[in-house]
């Protein structure tokens, strides 16, 4: 059975992208993920709340590690957009970062799902 | 507060680096401390936070803890601990540079043995006027504290509080350390030298329009010729700010644009097309090409 820990859950607006920048960063290290991985972590889960400022103001963000995996889960609470239209440039670079992004569209809100593989050795751990 | 060669983010500081750093708002102060200590307690080092002696120890803790989750974690663990300047000196009672010397030292070899890789102290100045001490003693203590770093098992950030200490002192402080931390973490500062236009910090959306008019103002000064712009002091670039990056640059009439940058912001910018601009040139590590 594979175990899930989070690492971070907190709600956001504009004022804590600073912070939570640098609480992802600290999660990419604390996960052992190398160190450009771990920049690029950060650069793709800021896209994914930058994205939720613009169309909601803020949401949730929830990071936490399972199966091999450190995963980014933002929620917005803004209009849902229709399917086709989140390809920013933000969103386009997360997504070619990421090992694996999913949308999911509520009637109240998106959430984004970004995951990036912990090496094998260190997911061990 | 001025910006220039020897400024840094807070995020960028490492372990054998000795910085200033300021405030003079009750919220601000506690940004750059907690900063430092969620990214010391990432990378598995001991961290001691010595605050204001006004401010109660719970204060310190929920202001820390509130920055990062792995702060918080940190804490219950033992790897974060909060002490006074007089608990530090104990039994002394009168400061000493040379004692202080040695029991920092014995702290950093304390932390060594417990198994963290290396100490982060972090110390609001306000202490010395909490100690009677006067200005010329605590310029000495800071000049004497270099041989600490030298084996980068030990870092530190000396904050300062500008509604407690004269003007010239806490500029003679900026200047005397080897690093001077930006204010605020997710600040955006530029400078220009006569190599070209340095940033430093977070380009973000927050900062975005600060971004812009720094890039505009140096690709303008540089005219029909070659501008640099030093990105490699970021310690963030959005996609967004990157975009921006390359519009203003097509739109610019110079001849060359030099990105110095790192290898995750080219490898962006190389995401976004950099590869079919003739007119941009990337400059990154070369081991990370």
């Amino acid at each position: 059975m594979t175990s899930t820990r989070t690492l971070l859950d907190r709600t956001f607006g504009l004022p804590d992208l600073p912070a939570l920048r640098a609480a992802l960063g600290d999660c990419a290290i604390a996960s052992e993920l190398p160190r450009q991985r771990g920049e690029e972590f950060v650069l793709a889960a800021y896209e994914l709340l930058a994205h939720a400022i613009e169309h909601g103001g803020g949401g949730q963000v929830r990071v936490h590690r399972a199966g091999g995996q450190l995963r980014c889960q933002v929620r917005d609470c803004g209009p849902a957009l229709p399917a086709g239209t989140m390809n920013g440039c933000g969103l386009g670079v997360a997504r070619a970062l990421a090992d694996q992004l999913d949308i999911t569209r509520h009637c109240d809100g998106t959430t984004t799902t970004m995951a990036m593989n912990i090496p094998v050795a260190q997911a061990r751990r | 507060m001025r910006v220039d060669a020897h400024t840094l983010a807070v995020e960028q500081l490492e372990l054998g680096q000795h910085a200033f750093a300021y405030y003079d708002d009750d919220e601000v102060r506690w940004e750059v401390a907690a900063a430092f200590t969620g990214r010391g307690c990432a990378l598995g080092h001991k961290v001691i936070i010595v605050p204001d002696p006004a401010v109660s120890r719970q204060e310190a803790w929920q202001r820390i803890t509130a920055w990062s989750g792995v702060a918080e974690q940190a804490l219950t663990a033992g790897q974060v601990t909060c002490a006074s300047m007089r608990e530090i000196i104990y039994p002394d009672t009168r400061f000493s540079a040379a004692r202080q010397l040695v029991r920092l030292r014995e702290a950093t070899e304390g932390a060594r043995r417990e198994g963290y890789a290396g100490l982060r102290l972090f110390i609001d100045m306000r202490w010395v006027h909490d100690l009677g001490l006067g200005t010329e003693q605590m310029l000495a203590w800071e000049a004497s504290a270099d041989e600490l770093f030298a084996t980068a098992q030990f870092g530190a950030v000396c904050s300062y509080d500008r509604r407690a200490f004269e003007p010239e002192v806490v500029e003679a402080m900026r200047t005397g350390h080897p690093v001077a931390l930006l204010g605020r973490p997710g600040d955006l500062r530029a400078y220009r030298s006569d190599e070209g236009c340095h940033l430093i910090g977070d380009a973000d959306i927050a900062t975005r329009p600060s971004f812009r008019a720094a890039l505009s103002a140096a690709l303008d000064a540089a005219a029909t010729g070659s501008a640099l712009i030093d990105l490699s002091r970021l310690c963030f670039l959005s996609a967004g700010c990157a975009a921006d990056l390359l519009r203003l640059g097509a739109a610019s009439g110079c001849q060359q644009v030099v990105v110095r940058c790192s290898a995750v912001q080219a490898r962006m910018l190389r995401r976004l097309g950099v590869g079919s601009l003739s007119w941009l040139v990337l400059e990154y590590p070369a081991d990370a090409r």
